[in-house]
């Protein structure tokens, strides 16, 4: 049972936030320029909790439909609240895996979101763990 | 005039950061190595009970971490400096005043704090739930014309640990 991995920290080194050095404007730019829109900064976006935020990568396409793919980046936060419904990072047997929060007859499960492929669900036991809540996706597409 | 200072701080830092992204280091022994992998530089728990000691050099230790299965690492300076500042960040959500004195003690003001021991437990949860490292906190009235970094001296430390209440005196 594949059970999807995810790797390492892409930032342990706490340079993420740093990465966005020139923030973007949102919408298009203005030709005239003096009716410019807020710049958003998109990570800070995503990362409401700087202290609590770890960047994951993900391995595997078990959240396939809530749009989160086999080598995108995920934001985790841990203060995030663990609602049903939510993707969350959960530990499970030693593994780290992505999963969604689901309850059913009282009991929690962990649960896949991919139409195409079935992954079993995994009921959550007292020694595992909901590690944090996914906060967003990076993605990136390659332009060779 | 007294102040009440808390001194916080953590058991094993490098190994407790070590294991925020690994959990099958979960309650096996772990060592983190010194720079050039030469000695033992932090050590959890279980590898203390080993009998590893502190800046032992690991090439005296091989055959213990074989026979045990000791997990060990190279430092990174750069996880445990990120982890560092994430903590402080926690820190001062508790209190306006955060003195960093290493990368894993830190002393809190705890001035106008009613409840200071409530105060340090729900900093010490904190810190555990939004970053994954435990911290101890031990406060103490300090005599506000010493300068923080002769604190850790003559500290006398209150431990809150497992919910019990431990004095000691924090050695200089």
């Amino acid at each position: 049972m594949p059970l999807h991995r995810v790797k390492q920290p892409v930032i342990a080194n706490g340079f993420p936030m740093r990465l966005v050095t020139m923030p973007a404007s949102a919408g298009f730019p203005s030709p005239a320029g003096d009716d410019l829109e807020d710049e958003i900064d998109p990570m800070a976006w995503v990362v409401r909790h700087p202290a609590s935020t770890f960047w994951w990568r993900v391995e595997g396409d078990c959240l396939w439909d809530v749009g989160i793919r086999d080598g995108d980046i995920i934001a985790v936060d841990r203060a995030g609240k663990r609602r049903i419904g939510r993707a969350v990072l959960a530990v499970v047997e030693g593994a780290v895996t992505a999963k969604i929060l689901r309850k059913r007859d009282g009991r929690y499960y962990l649960a896949p979101a991919n139409s195409r492929e079935k992954f079993p669900d995994i009921e959550l036991t007292e020694d595992s763990e909901i590690w944090g809540v996914i906060a967003g996706v990076v993605r990136r597409y390659d332009l060779a | 005039m007294k102040r009440p200072i808390a001194i916080s701080d953590s058991a094993n830092f490098y190994v407790s950061a070590e294991r925020i992204f690994d959990p099958t280091l979960k309650n096996v022994p772990v060592i983190v190595l010194s720079n050039n992998d030469g000695c033992a530089v932090a050590r959890s728990d279980e590898a203390k009970a080993l009998g590893i000691r502190m800046g032992e050099p690991l090439h005296l230790i091989r055959d213990k971490i074989a026979a045990h299965g000791v997990r060990v690492f190279s430092s990174n300076y750069t996880l445990y400096g990120d982890i560092s500042r994430r903590v402080v960040e926690v820190y001062e959500d508790f209190t306006p005043n955060v003195e960093i004195y290493s990368i894993d003690e830190c002393f809190l003001d705890f001035t106008g704090f009613a409840d200071r021991t409530a105060h340090a437990r729900a900093m010490r949860a904190a810190v555990l739930r939004r970053i994954g490292v435990p911290v101890r906190v031990g406060i103490a009235l300090v005599l506000s014309r010493f300068s923080s970094g002769l604190f850790r001296a003559m500290f006398a430390m209150k431990e809150i640990e497992n919910g019990k209440e431990i004095h000691r005196r924090v050695p200089a």
